[in-house]
């Protein structure tokens, strides 16, 4: 009953119209922290997160460069196959997530976040480029001077890019916030 | 350049308090507390003003630049 009330005040202030946004952002936040201490379920870190959006990255990017690389060696069973494995692991994943809550991210988070999606960015632009360098470069060793897309390769390029960006976003906050030596209480 | 230097280990200590007990004061994570102490990270102005506030001390108390 407390705790109802609590929420109660909470979002009565969050209905002031005078509040600024970024009063209304801290508000939000206080009371996602709220329902985080009432949630029964079994929480998931932050590194938690982190580490199970890094598996969904490598999983995405590892499936999209076979996907394009090896798609006439694999055959439509073997992409098929490949298709229903990368699904199944991600199910899993959205499945095990769905069973926790999520704790929240404070400010070093935010910042941890924000210097690891620039260095993604980076990443992000040398993998396209590179794709792009390697494109051209076979088609001049074959005699092509056209490129032929088609939306298989699309949708593969897409994914793979997104892959990307996800497992080094991921993989680089986890480095930043590796554990520091000695951790006390 | 002149570093950032913490007190919060010995306000903790004198208050018998946990690091994870000060981050849920505060509402941040244990790992931003430890790093905190370590002279690791900045804290924002506003996390700086909770800390010294649940100490009942300033924030110049708390945190310092030293050379």
């Amino acid at each position: 009953m407390k705790q109802d009330k609590k929420f109660k005040e909470l979002y009565e202030k969050y209905k002031k119209p005078d509040m600024t946004r970024a009063e209304r952002q801290e508000l939000m936040e206080t009371i996602y922290r709220e329902r985080y201490k009432q949630d029964p379920r079994k929480p998931i870190t932050q590194k938690g997160q982190a580490l199970l959006n890094l598996v969904f990255g490598a999983v995405m990017t590892v499936e999209s460069v076979l996907e394009l690389t090896c798609a006439r060696l694999l055959g439509s069973n073997g992409l098929g196959i490949l298709s229903m494995v990368s699904m199944a692991v991600i199910l899993l994943m959205i499945f095990f997530e769905h069973k926790r809550k999520k704790e929240p991210a404070d400010e070093m988070t935010k910042t941890f976040m924000l210097k690891a999606a620039s260095l993604a960015a980076v990443c992000e632009l040398t993998v396209m480029f590179v794709m792009m360098l390697a494109v051209i470069i076979v088609n001049n060793a074959r005699g092509i001077n056209n490129i032929v897309v088609n939306s298989d390769q699309q949708f593969d390029t897409a994914s793979l890019l997104l892959g990307v960006y996800m497992t080094v976003r991921y993989g680089a906050y986890l480095w930043l916030d590796r554990a520091p030596a000695c951790e006390e209480e | 350049m002149p570093e950032l230097k913490t007190r919060l280990k010995e306000y903790r200590a004198a208050q018998n308090m946990k690091q994870g007990d000060l981050a849920e004061l505060v509402g941040v994570r244990r790992e931003t507390i430890i790093r905190l102490e370590k002279g690791q990270y900045n804290p924002s102005l506003k996390l700086a003003m909770d800390i010294a506030k649940v100490f009942g001390a300033t924030v110049e108390e708390i945190f310092s630049f030293e050379d």
